[in-house]
């Protein structure tokens, strides 16, 4: 049977099921499905905005409340209590919305599941705060007379609730709380397990669980709300460090230092040389890269017995690890992150790789050796990983993840109603996987419209199996692993990651995801302007995403907000 | 005043009836699995009381009687995109809410309250537990939004979360029915800090913007829910309530899972610690791969026909699921309660999030309508085929209002109903 007839018998099963019919992947998706042209005229996506969007005017969006994420909880209850603390807790998971836990944490209520939870991991993370008399000694500043020694409950709680709520209480605040601990204390007979119980109590309110942003008038721009000081520095502090606010952060939301653009570079610079902001963005990029899916993805077994956990985890320290090489130890072009070549192995990588084990099972920076076909973090195991199937490579999804997760471009729904079956190429006439897609997917215009912009992508990396290893043929089938971008053609995942790190829709969009991830909601159109200014100090200061990152939290977009519907103003 | 266990004394000569006339409580549950069936293997042949059970049917076969098929109805509203607009539609009546993309990824949240949700707001009455989730498989698609994620929603931006984990559920139920130590004030101290939580909740609440305290309002009613489950008195044992071993978890072993699942429901419902459950087997676009029973891709990409033999794999995936509905089931109708039994006092709504996979259908739904739910719902159970795709809310406003009568209509748009199906009452 010659070609074209394989074709053809394979063309007829998808034509005589369903047809695709027209969809728009042409525009910028909206809303139910609605498009509209970019900024520019043309079809670039949001994170696809231009230079020419600096003019637009600026609105702020809607102030509000946000659930600290699990991690940012745990820290605030390490800042709090101490590491032990922290450990004793199992806060509730995040819900993500857009693709955002930081998203999802602006919209979604508790549950009561939930609440059981924050309740169990505030009783267990007080009776380890109270457990020890050093421990004790930290949160009780006074030696308390009996039980009912109210002067010494009021000094525990005055000492420890303004840092759980991270402001200054009301008196009624105060009093709430210094009752519950005399309450307690008389129940018990023990002022110390009132003393547990306030910190119990702090740990399950809504001022410790939730970042609160109520805002301020900015009286020269009526409308527009300013974030206080402590809100600011809330905000900053959560964002770049995942944690609470450190004593000099603290001190600058209460002075008024946070009040200017240049008050807040100063101390988001200060900020990301902690650990702390090395690690709030590890959790950044384990989100936006799927890096955090590879410890419940599932490959088959038979096929890939190498696939254990422990390589699992080794992959995404792989990425993280190239990822803090570029942002943080040398703070370099970050684009470079899709062009570096090198990475770093541990033994297990280095034999997946086939590449020279390192001395140590540590991760390693190692070279990718001549003819390796890899480049930069797409071609890492991770991330071909994360985004294939348990058997098999999916070009379309990996194409999806570089058009939705690099490039900000959401692909259209597929179209409802249509027989999505893919048969197999027949047994006496095998076919790749590419081939098959170019046949099934995009011998039908309609069908084509959306698969062209994932598929012609996603074959950069058909040189890498469904755990992202090298594969010279597809059983004995060669490999053309060459695709496009739009008009730009490439040549294998060294061409995409080429194309990737020079196009401007990569950098763009990593600023807006960064603002999502610190703001807590998808910017708006009112928000255009302060980012794409954004894009411009990223782009001159050559692309170092500290600058970027600076740049984000200087921004009016991250600085002013408008009141919510039905809020009083402050 | 908290719901106590039926013990023989308190009903009357019927035994269907509370000695004062009240009658005997009604259960709930809905049951769900992700991606569709086949349907050739999923319909059964014969209509009405001649029905047979298919192939992906049989695990049904022991409790036939007690199971009504629905086939031929339609999901109506809006396919706007697969498996959302299913889970939605047939989980709430509600069309689902796409969120705007710009420039993120394609997320939707459900259109209204589910309709375990809306039952239990009827019929939970003093039960501790107003109502449970249940999980089997966590290879859950969440970066979709809640629609995909949860089967359980109190509104758009409230999706339940299922519990994964038999061990924890069991000890989370079950904890009054465990000895404890009267003389401890804990349980009134962890009451008192629920009490102080709500009321600086409030305070916090009048400064917030309309969508802000509402959400405060369902943080509230969560915390007024657990104190409730920290108040519960240890009810009364009876032949069917008694505390057994608690289970192992065994997250890789789906089946033994859903039978760990399976016994936890029904020794909560015989102890009237709850009166809904919600049971999520597997997810919408489920990521499961049913290795256990030889399989080796994920259940959606089988349910896309996307490899040899994958549909044989959907077939086998549907029937295994059917087998532990089957099993909860039975297990049903082996707890006695009154002159009859569990089974006889409940309503199990069983379906998933598309019909057929392959093309994301929305016609010829699944839909398993399980229990007599007090023998207001049709026994022995027939199978009804609906002609003209007729709205597969009327099958969710009929098992609603069977097991809640104040319920007079469910969905909004092309997915309200208000219509029983006749065919379905006793």
């Amino acid at each position: 049977m010659n070609q074209a007839t394989v074709a053809h018998r394979l063309w007829s099963l998808v034509a005589t099921s369903a047809l695709c019919v027209a969809v728009g992947c042409t525009g910028t998706m909206m809303a139910g499905g609605a498009s509209r042209p970019g900024p520019d005229g043309g079809g670039a996506g949001p994170g696809g905005g231009t230079l020419s969007d600096i003019n637009t005017p600026f609105v702020p969006e809607p102030l509000g409340m946000r659930r600290l994420l699990a991690w940012q909880y745990q820290a605030a209850v390490s800042d709090l209590l101490g590491a032990d603390a922290a450990l004793a807790t199992t806060p509730p998971t995040d819900t993500a919305i857009n693709g955002f836990d930081a998203v999802g944490a602006g919209q979604i209520a508790l549950g009561t599941t939930d609440l059981q939870l924050y309740e169990a991991s505030g009783m267990a993370a007080a009776k380890v705060a109270l457990a020890n008399a050093a421990s004790r000694a930290r949160l009780v500043p006074c030696t308390p007379t009996g039980k009912g020694d109210s002067g010494c409950m009021a000094a525990v709680v005055q000492g420890l609730a303004p840092r759980a709520y991270r402001r200054a209480l009301e008196s009624s605040e105060t009093n709430a709380w210094l009752s519950l601990g005399l309450t307690a204390a008389s129940a018990y007979g023990d002022f110390y397990k009132g003393a547990q119980t306030v910190v119990a109590g702090l740990l399950q309110s809504a001022n410790f669980l939730y970042l609160v942003e109520l805002g301020q008038p900015e009286p020269t721009t009526p409308g527009t709300l300013r974030l206080t000081g402590p809100e600011m520095a809330n905000r900053l502090a959560f964002f770049l460090t995942g944690a609470p606010p450190d004593a000099l952060l603290a001190a600058a939301g209460q002075n008024g230092t946070l009040g200017t653009a240049d008050g807040i570079r100063t101390q988001a610079a200060r900020l990301l040389k902690t650990p702390q902001a090395r690690a709030a963005f590890a959790h950044f990029f384990d989100e936006r890269l799927h890096l955090r899916d590879l410890s419940t993805v599932i490959k088959d077994a038979t096929l890939f017995p190498n696939f254990t956990p422990a390589l699992a985890q080794a992959m995404r320290s792989e990425t993280l690890r190239l990822l803090a090489d570029v942002i943080w130890d040398s703070n370099s072009d970050f684009r470079t992150v899709f062009t570096a070549n090198y990475t770093f192995v541990n033994k297990a990588l280095a034999a997946l790789y086939g590449m020279p084990s390192p001395a140590t099972d540590t991760l390693t920076r190692t070279p990718y050796p001549a003819g390796s076909g890899r480049m930069g973090l797409l071609s890492q195991a991770s991330l071909l990983s994360a985004v294939s199937h348990p058997s098999a490579t999916s070009p379309t999804r990996r194409g999806k993840m570089v058009r939705e997760d690099i490039f900000c471009s959401p692909i259209a729904a597929p179209p409802v109603g249509v027989n999505t079956t893919l048969p197999p190429a027949p047994p006496d006439h095998p076919m790749t996987t590419r081939d098959r897609m170019l046949l099934l997917h995009q011998s039908d215009p309609s069908c084509a419209a959306c698969h062209k912009l994932m598929d012609n992508v996603g074959f950069a990396f058909e040189h890498f199996d469904a755990i992202g290893q090298y594969r010279k043929t597809e059983g004995t089938l060669a490999i053309d692993d060459s695709g496009n971008v739009d008009a730009l053609t490439f040549q294998g995942a060294e061409g995409l990651g080429k194309l990737v790190a020079s196009d401007e829709r990569m950098t763009r969009c990593l600023v807006r995801n960064l603002f999502r991830q610190g703001a807590g909601h998808i910017d708006a159109a009112g928000e255009m302007g302060p980012l794409a200014r954004v894009d411009a100090v990223f782009k001159n200061g050559g692309y170092k995403l500290q600058d970027a990152i600076v740049e984000v939290v200087a921004s009016d977009a991250f600085r002013f907000g408008r009141l919510a519907e039905g809020q009083p103003v402050p | 005043m908290l719901a106590l266990p039926t013990l023989e004394a308190m009903l009357d000569g019927t035994g269907t009836a509370y000695a004062d006339g009240a009658p005997l409580p009604l259960r709930f549950a809905t049951f769900f699995w992700g991606n569709g069936v086949r349907l050739d293997r999923w319909t059964p042949t014969a209509t009405g009381s001649a029905w047979a059970v298919s192939p992906e049917l049989a695990g049904l076969a022991n409790v036939k009687d007690y199971v009504n098929v629905v086939s031929g109805y339609m999901v109506k509203t809006p396919n706007l995109r697969g498996h959302h607009t299913g889970a939605c539609g047939i989980l709430s009546g509600t069309p689902m809410i796409p969120l705007p993309l710009n420039g993120a990824s394609y997320n939707s949240k459900f259109g209204g309250e589910s309709i375990d949700q809306l039952v239990a707001d009827q019929i939970a009455g003093t039960t501790p537990f107003k109502s449970r989730q249940l999980g089997i498989s966590s290879a859950i698609v969440y970066g979709e939004g809640p629609t995909l994620g949860y089967i359980s929603h109190r509104g758009p931006d409230a999706p339940m979360k299922q519990s994964f984990s038999p061990a924890a559920e069991f000890a989370t139920l079950f904890k009054s029915l465990q000895p404890r130590n009267t003389n401890d004030p804990t349980n009134a101290i962890r009451v008192k800090i629920l009490d102080t939580v709500r009321d600086d909740a409030k305070r916090l609440q009048s400064k917030l913007g309309t969508a802000d305290r509402h959400r405060l309002d369902a943080h509230l009613t969560s915390v007024n829910e657990l104190e409730n489950q920290i108040m519960a008195l240890p009810p009364p044992t009876s032949a069917a309530c008694q505390l057994g071993t608690a289970p192992v978890d065994n997250a890789k072993a789906l089946d033994a899972t859903m039978h760990a699942m399976a016994d936890i429901m029904a020794l909560a419902w015989a102890c009237d610690l709850t009166r809904v459950f919600s049971l999520q087997y597997t997810g919408s676009v489920a990521q499961t791969v049913f290795s256990e029973i030889g399989q080796s891709n994920d259940e959606h990409s089988a349910s896309h026909d996307s490899y040899t033999g994958a549909l044989e794999d959907v077939h086998n995936s549907v029937t295994l699921v059917m087998k532990g509905l089957g099993y909860l089931l039975q297990k049903l109708k082996a707890t006695p309660e009154g002159t009859g039994n569990l089974l006889d006092q409940s309503c199990i709504l069983a379906t998933s999030d598309v019909a057929d996979g392959v093309a994301h259908s929305l016609t010829d739904y699944p839909l398993v309508v399980a229990g007599r739910a007090g023998k207001v719902l049709r026994y022995p159970g027939v199978h009804i085929r609906g002609s003209g795709n007729p709205n597969a809310s009327d099958v969710l406003f009929t098992v609603m209002n069977a097991t809640a009568p104040s319920i007079q209509n469910v969905g909004s748009a092309q997915g309200f109903s208000s219509t029983k199906i006749s065919g379905l009452l006793a």
